[in-house]
């Protein structure tokens, strides 16, 4: 159901929402994939994948209420949205569209029927299915998250912040180290440099078996038999997904920094999270759980942590 | 009782997987290669960027969560009636399951009610499951997997616990809503993405392709999601949310087609619209019930009472069902609309219209309960019974599949779309 709940920090449990944002007026659909919290100007940002379009709410909207600001129309080049990160320093909306094979950004207040300031899209910028953005203001970065053709482009493409048009990513993170083949939204912590990444699944996510309303051509039911041997259920328990963090200077096929994995962690396929620094919490939103687990990992915000791993040491929980 | 151990049995058994963190189960070799730091590319690349060095070790590793947020409890989402073999049938998607109740189950009481069966397990192959439909005549029901799974999956009246669908039909990613027209052998399923309503054989399996599909701009078709192909009046009805956008594929196995002329996105009303029985292709609606008088509000689930011509509607987004004149058109007001505190809808999903016992079903998403009324209520009235797949105190947590969050320090608020 298209919705936003709300809930408190400290909601443990079998918990209900605080606060819901739902219904018609909201504008809001399924497959939001992204948001992104503007904690300077108190609102926050959703992409719209089935109507093209970028919401703009105020922190604290809930109930009926319409976006404060809604992004659409011919001008936008918007098709398909579904991940989105905001930027109070530059002003700044980051969109990531598959259907468009790119990245429009926005000024922060737009509204209406406009233009992107930016576009990455084109063969340089290897940009196919776009499955999550992140942008880090201090080291001028953009980060996404994408699905590609082949396991060497399933990862991070991570460019300046500023650019335009078919440019090559600056660096790829991606390859069978890191086990990132099918994953979702991605944060990044610029004080500590580091990039997180809600990993759903370790395996390589099949074609799906209709092409638009048309049978994929070419895919027998038998290959997809095959394909569901090697792909297991999504609730399968055995299908371990993880949350990964990466350096923002890390570059090709290595494996994260470090990792939340296991029984203990109670992960299944997390496509969400969310860093609470302030708190020392990490926040990943887990589609096999069908809920959101939150981590106290306090060291993960201290450099000396960091520069321990870097030395080989691992240190004491 | 037996089957009331055997449910509670079960919801505990959900809660402990939720709960326990599944501790018995075996973590991959391949995912705990990950957390063994096996690092050893070089320290600089050609590009400048950085790798590890051979002694960089990884942190984290298993670390269990202080806090965890999620539903033990099934939630009601689709709603099929059988009122010839006195079944009702409805999904959950919550916790990825099937449960068919007698058709006289519920009562005003707050203890759980106790379901006649309950599909559920990963040799089912159920996910975040939506439309159900029954078939009185074959004994079967359907349901569809909206998400993780693209596929309906079709189990036996006498079905029961992880049991293996008796078949399955890949159907395009975002199907919500199915109907049966057993007199034409056809099965119609909506697609949420594609704007689109499949239809195909009652007993297509596997890779089958549809045998004629509503598609295009003209169909008035906006995020679908309920379907009722009416035999008695040779017609298919659709609920629509009123979203729209152009449909390119966005899948990594899909090229970038540069050639399909833009059409940017839009946001419509509500709507329903009405199509001949065989439409295909790009055809308009021959009847749509669109507008501000109409009160629809995200449209879910419908039913059409052919016997007394009238379209009953799960209008998710004011709590409400309305009730229209099947062959209502424009900006007509519901002739009837369940709306209020006494009624306990909280977002609605599936309805059903059970004219031999001249009763009405809402399956609520919003709290862990499906209502009965009576055929013909109107306005703040209670339901004459509650059926409960939950304490009547257990809260509903809402998640549906969701994949991002975002924090609010201001509030002290995780915010989660689903």
């Amino acid at each position: 159901m298209p919705r936003v709940s709300a809930f408190a920090r400290l909601a443990n449990g079998a918990i209900a929402p605080k606060r819901v944002l739902e219904g018609q007026a909201t504008h809001l659909s399924r497959t939001m994939h992204g948001m992104d919290f503007d904690v300077p100007h108190d609102e926050f940002f959703i992409p719209v994948a089935l109507s093209g379009a970028v919401l703009t709410f105020r922190g604290g909207a809930g109930g009926e209420e319409p976006p404060k600001r809604v992004i659409q129309g011919s001008k936008t080049g918007l098709v398909r949205p579904q991940t989105i990160a905001v930027d109070p320093v530059h002003d700044e909306v980051y969109v990531g569209d598959p259907s468009a094979r790119a990245v429009f950004v926005f000024h922060r207040t737009d509204n209406g029927n406009v233009a992107p300031i930016r576009v990455l899209q084109g063969k340089q910028s290897k940009l196919v299915e776009v499955t999550s953005v992140a942008v880090d203001p201090v080291h001028d970065l953009l980060i996404t998250g994408q699905r590609g053709l082949t396991p060497e482009t399933t990862g991070l493409l991570i460019f300046r912040r500023t650019d335009n048009g078919d440019v090559a990513p600056r660096a790829i993170i991606a390859g069978p180290k890191t086990r990132m083949y099918h994953f979702r939204q991605v944060a990044v912590d610029p004080t500590r440099e580091k990039i997180y990444v809600a990993v759903q699944d370790i395996w390589y996510k099949p074609a799906a078996p209709y092409a638009a309303s048309k049978v994929r051509s070419g895919y027998a039911t038998e290959k997809n038999e095959e394909a569901l041997k090697w792909t297991p259920s999504p609730f399968d328990p055995s299908t371990k997904g993880f949350i990964g963090v990466w350096d923002i200077h890390d570059d090709g096929n290595v494996p994260p920094r470090a990792v939340i994995r296991g029984p203990q962690s109670r992960l299944l396929e997390p496509g969400g999270l969310a860093l609470d620094s302030g708190d020392g919490e990490v926040i990943a939103v887990d589609g096999g759980v069908n809920g959101y687990q939150v981590y106290l990992v306090p060291q993960f915000f201290r450099p000396e942590f960091w520069r321990s791993l870097a030395n080989g040491l691992r240190p004491l929980p | 009782m037996r089957r009331k151990l055997l449910f509670l049995g079960a919801a505990l058994f959900l809660s402990y997987i939720v709960a326990s963190r599944l501790d018995s189960v075996p973590v991959l070799k391949i995912a705990s290669g990950l957390a063994q730091g096996q690092r050893t590319s070089s320290s600089k690349d050609s590009k400048g960027g950085s790798q590890p060095t051979g002694d960089t070790a990884i942190g984290g590793g298993d670390i269990a969560p202080v806090r965890a947020v999620a539903d033990p409890y099934p939630v009601f989402d689709g709603i099929a009636l059988d009122a010839a073999n006195n079944l009702v049938a409805m999904s959950d998607e919550n916790r990825h399951g099937l449960l068919i109740y007698d058709r006289a189950s519920g009562d005003k009481s707050e203890a759980m009610t106790e379901p006649r069966r309950h599909i559920m397990g990963a040799a089912t192959e159920m996910g975040f499951v939506a439309g159900v439909t029954m078939d009185p005549e074959h004994h079967e029901i359907y349901t569809v997997n909206n998400d993780s799974g693209d596929q309906v999956t079709v189990y036996s009246y006498d079905s029961h616990g992880n049991e293996v669908p008796l078949r399955r039909l890949f159907v395009p990613h975002q199907s919500w809503g199915l109907s049966l027209a057993l007199g034409r052998g056809e099965l119609a399923v909506t697609t949420q993405e594609l704007n689109a309503v499949g239809i195909y054989g009652r007993t297509a399996s596997g890779l089958t392709a549809p045998l004629r599909v509503i598609v295009g701009a003209d169909t008035g078709l906006e995020d679908p999601h309920g379907v009722v192909m009416d035999e008695r009046h040779n017609e298919i009805v659709v609920s629509n949310h009123g979203n729209w956008t152009q449909f390119r594929p966005y899948t990594n196995y899909d090229p970038l087609n540069l050639d399909q002329k833009y059409v940017p996105g839009r946001f419509d009303l509500s709507s329903i619209t009405v199509y001949p029985i065989t439409a295909s292709g790009n055809v308009k609606p021959e009847r749509t019930i669109q507008g501000t008088h109409t009160a629809l509000n995200w449209a879910m689930g419908i039913d059409v009472d052919a016997q007394h011509d009238e379209i009953a509607v799960a209008n998710y987004g004011d709590d409400s069902v309305l009730v229209f004149k099947r062959d209502g058109r424009g900006d007509a007001a519901p002739i009837r609309r369940i709306y209020g505190p006494n009624t306990h809808i909280v977002g609605p999903v599936g309805v059903a219209v059970d004219t031999k016992n001249d009763e009405l079903w809402v399956a609520n998403y919003g709290d862990h309960t499906a209502l009965i009324f009576s055929r013909t209520d109107s306005g703040n009235v209670s339901p004459k019974r509650i059926v409960r797949n939950a304490p009547a105190e257990a809260a509903t947590c809402g998640f549906t599949n969701a994949s991002a969050a975002a924090y609010d320090p201001k509030r002290g608020e995780i915010l989660v779309p689903n």
